[in-house]
């Protein structure tokens, strides 16, 4: 079966992925200082950059799921979600290879945060590729910008 | 990448920017933009030598001992002294403040050093205090390790209660 032939797999893959941005957007505008901590814990980005970055990702995060599922600018919300994976694993793996256990900051900055390990480079490599087959979509449905001919 | 998914990707990160930095200047909770990092570091005597009123770029908290203490002190730093008033009122560093810092704020700039001490080494109140100053804004803060005992026992200028 040709993944990115099928229309109703591409639609499936957008409003999860979307979804699962969403949610993922929420605890983190809500507690900006306690994203940015988790953000320096990663040792992985200039500490000056930790504050406007925990600003931003989660928005990024927010709009980026509001259009995969609304079909807004879908071609860019979904390099931006490859993008965005690519980082967390990036990040992820380093943390995993240096041995340093912290919080993940995936979906929740405050209580019940899970920790980095394999389980999530796993699943966002499998978000990322999930992204990829929205990217290659041959077929466009339900997207109303750009308008699709 | 083509040239349409650069603009949605930009417009995209534009609404977040605006909204990420429009939402934290109106909330509540909001986070400075620039992330300040508190460094403790040893100071080097040879740092009395230059400027010592420079400006940090980044709030720096430097650890120093006696000697360094008093070449600040000649040099005309403010000394915060940590601990409460009553211990303060015993016996103080000559010229030393015992205020707050939103009344330090009102009495210097950010920009003046400040060195703040307190009874010595496994006295916590000076570090909680230099940390507070440079979350406020102030720039250059020296931390007294050796204290007030330190200072009284090497016979550099004190007040004393009457």
């Amino acid at each position: 079966m040709n993944f990115f032939k099928n229309k109703w797999i591409v639609i499936a893959f957008r409003l999860f992925l979307g979804g699962l941005l969403i949610y993922a957007s929420f605890d983190k505008i809500e507690n900006p200082e306690a994203f940015a901590k988790i953000i320096r814990n990663y040792h992985a980005f200039p500490y000056a950059a930790t504050n406007i970055l925990a600003l931003l990702l989660p928005w990024i995060e927010l709009y980026t799921g509001v259009c995969l599922i609304f079909g807004i600018f879908v071609d860019g919300a979904s390099l931006l979600t490859m993008a965005m994976m690519g980082v967390f694993i990036i990040a992820i793996s380093q943390a995993v290879l240096r041995g340093i256990d912290i919080e993940c900051g995936c979906f929740k900055v405050t209580e019940g945060s899970s920790r980095v390990g394999m389980r999530r480079i796993i699943e966002d490599i499998i978000y990322l590729g999930m992204a990829f087959v929205v990217w290659k979509r041959e077929e466009k449905v339900g997207e109303w910008l750009p308008k699709s001919l | 990448m083509s040239q349409k998914e650069l603009i949605q990707i930009s417009i995209i990160i534009g609404v977040s920017l605006l909204f990420g930095l429009g939402y934290n200047v109106f909330r509540d909770n909001g986070i400075p933009i620039i992330a300040k990092k508190i460094v403790y570091e040893q100071a080097d005597i040879t740092e009395l030598e230059r400027n010592t009123t420079k400006v940090e770029l980044e709030p720096i908290i430097k650890i120093v001992d006696l000697t360094m203490a008093k070449g600040l002190y000649d040099r005309g730093v403010i000394f915060v002294d940590a601990r409460d008033e009553t211990e303060f009122s015993v016996g103080h560093i000559e010229g030393a403040l015992n205020v707050s810092s939103i009344q330090l704020a009102e009495l210097i700039s950010f920009d003046d050093p400040i060195l703040t001490y307190c009874s010595g080494e496994d006295c916590e109140l000076s570090i909680t205090l230099a940390e507070e100053l440079a979350d406020f804004g102030f720039s250059t803060i020296f931390v007294f390790s050796g204290g007030w005992p330190e200072w009284e026992s090497a016979d550099y200028p004190v007040e004393m209660e009457q």
